[in-house]
C-alpha cells in the first residue's frame, strides 16, 4: 500500500510538471505580412488607419484624472499652456486586417514646432518607433524610424504620413484614413 | 481503500509538483531586474486613466478572461492578448504630471517550465512643453504570480506577499531601453525599470500601483 501511495505521488509530480510543459499560454494570431522589396534597397510596408471606426478610447469616465478628452485627443495640460496630446488606433495591414495597435504623441514646446512621434506595436512581430517632422505649415509629412524590437530590431529608414480626409458628416463628424508608409532597411 | 491511498497519493504528487514549478531554480537565475545607470527620475502611476484590451491579472495571462475582462477586451484576433493604457505619472522631479501611453502585449516565448510568465511593452512619454520619450521593454510577473498563488493555496486569496516587486525583464528579449527622444530628451539614451506594489484592495491585479524608474545618461 505505502509502495502505492509513493507511485502515485510521483505520477502527481510528473502529471503536474507536463501539465504546466502543454498548457496553451496565449499566442498572438499573425497575419502574412505584407512587405514589398523597393529597388534601391529596403522594403516598404504600409499600414493603415481608418477613423472613426479604428479610433481606440481608453480613458474611463471617473477616473481619467488629469487627462482630458478634447474631441478625439487625450490631452494633458500644464499651467503655463503647454500641452501634451495622445490618440490611439488600431492598425490594418494593405490587406485591411487589424494587426495592431499604434499611440501617435504631441508635446508642444514653446518656441518650436510641435514634436510627435508613433509606436506601432504589433503583438506578433515586435514595435516600430517613429519619430516625425513636421512641415513648414505644420501639416505632418513624416519621419524617421527611430527604432525597433523584434522583427523591427537593428532597421533603420524612413516613413512618410499620408491623411485622407473623406465627406463630413451630417452631424459634423468626418471620416478617413491615415497611411504609414515606412521603408527600412538593416540599420549600418 | 487502494482508490483511496492513490487518490491522496496524486493530490500530494500534485502539491509537490506546484511546489517544484514555483521554487523553479531558473526563476531565481532570470529574477535579476534591469541595472539603471546614469540620473534616475522616478514616475509614479496607479490604473488610473483608463485601459483597453486583456486584464494584467494571471487569469489574462493565461488568456482566461472574466466577464468584466471580456468587455474591455479587443474583439479583433490579433488583438486578443494586447493592451493600451493611458495614464498620468507624476514626476519624482516636479513639475506637471508625465502624459503616458502603454502598449503591451502577451510575450511570445511564455513558458510555466521556464518562469517566464510576462509581457512586452512600448511606452511614450510625453512631458507638456519639455519633450518626449519613446521606451521599449519587457517585464516577468513570475515573482509576484508565484507568490500570490502560493497566498491563495494556503487560502488567504491572490494577495503577492512583498510589499514591492521590481519586474526583471524578460530573458532572451531586448533589455529595457529609452528608443528615442525629442526636446528636452533629444539625444539621450538610457534604460527603464518598471516596480510593482500589489493593492490589497484589488487582489489578482498585476497592475497595482506602478512606478517607472527612468535613467538618462
Amino acid at each position: 500500500m505505502a509502495r502505492l501511495f509513493y507511485l502515485c505521488i510521483l505520477a502527481g509530480v510528473v502529471l503536474t510538471v507536463l501539465a504546466a510543459g502543454v498548457y496553451p499560454l496565449p499566442q498572438h494570431t499573425r497575419y502574412r505580412s505584407m512587405v514589398s522589396v523597393v529597388p534601391d534597397g529596403g522594403r516598404e510596408e504600409v499600414f493603415s488607419m481608418h477613423w472613426p471606426q479604428d479610433r481606440v478610447q481608453p480613458l474611463q469616465a471617473g477616473r481619467a484624472g488629469p487627462i482630458q478628452q478634447a474631441g478625439d485627443l487625450a490631452q494633458l495640460s500644464a499651467a503655463d499652456g503647454a500641452s501634451a496630446s495622445a490618440e490611439i488606433f488600431r492598425v490594418r495591414d494593405v490587406a485591411g486586417n487589424v494587426i495592431g495597435l499604434a499611440s501617435r504623441s504631441v508635446t508642444t514646446v514653446a518656441g518650436a514646432a510641435p514634436d510627435a512621434g508613433w509606436v506601432l506595436l504589433i503583438p506578433s512581430r515586435g514595435t516600430l518607433f517613429l519619430g516625425q517632422q513636421q512641415r513648414g505649415d505644420g501639416a505632418p509629412a513624416g519621419g524617421s524610424v527611430t527604432g525597433g524590437t523584434g522583427e523591427f530590431a537593428g532597421l533603420a529608414g524612413s516613413y512618410d504620413e499620408v491623411r485622407q480626409t473623406g465627406k463630413t458628416a451630417a452631424d459634423g463628424s468626418s471620416s478617413g484614413q491615415i497611411r504609414l508608409i515606412t521603408r527600412v532597411q538593416a540599420a549600418p | 481503500m487502494r482508490i483511496l491511498v492513490a487518490a491522496a497519493g496524486l493530490v500530494v504528487g500534485i502539491f509537490f509538483g506546484a511546489l517544484l514549478l514555483m521554487l523553479n531554480p531558473i526563476s531565481l537565475v532570470q529574477g535579476t531586474p534591469a541595472m539603471l545607470s546614469g540620473a534616475v527620475r522616478v514616475l509614479a502611476w496607479e490604473s488610473g486613466g483608463g485601459f483597453r484590451g486583456f486584464e494584467l491579472t494571471p487569469g489574462g495571462l493565461f488568456g482566461l478572461g472574466s466577464a468584466a475582462g471580456r468587455a474591455a477586451a479587443f474583439e479583433d484576433p490579433a488583438l486578443e492578448h494586447a493592451r493600451v493604457e493611458i495614464v498620468a505619472l507624476a514626476d519624482d522631479a516636479g513639475g506637471p504630471p508625465v502624459l503616458g501611453v502603454r502598449l503591451s502585449a502577451i510575450a511570445p516565448g511564455n513558458s510555466l517550465l521556464q518562469a517566464r510568465l510576462g509581457t512586452v511593452a512600448a511606452w511614450s512619454l510625453a512631458w507638456p512643453g519639455k519633450g518626449s520619450v519613446m521606451l521599449a521593454g519587457s517585464e516577468n510577473y513570475w515573482a509576484p504570480f508565484r507568490d500570490g498563488l502560493w497566498s491563495a493555496i494556503r487560502g488567504r486569496g491572490f494577495h503577492p506577499g512583498h510589499a514591492h516587486y521590481q519586474l526583471p525583464p524578460l530573458p532572451r528579449l531586448e533589455a529595457p531601453a529609452l528608443v528615442s527622444g525629442t526636446g528636452a530628451f533629444a539625444g539621450v539614451r538610457g534604460s527603464f525599470r518598471e516596480e510593482y506594489t500589489p493593492l490589497a484592495a484589488r487582489p489578482g491585479d498585476l497592475t497595482g500601483s506602478r512606478q517607472l524608474s527612468l535613467a538618462t545618461e
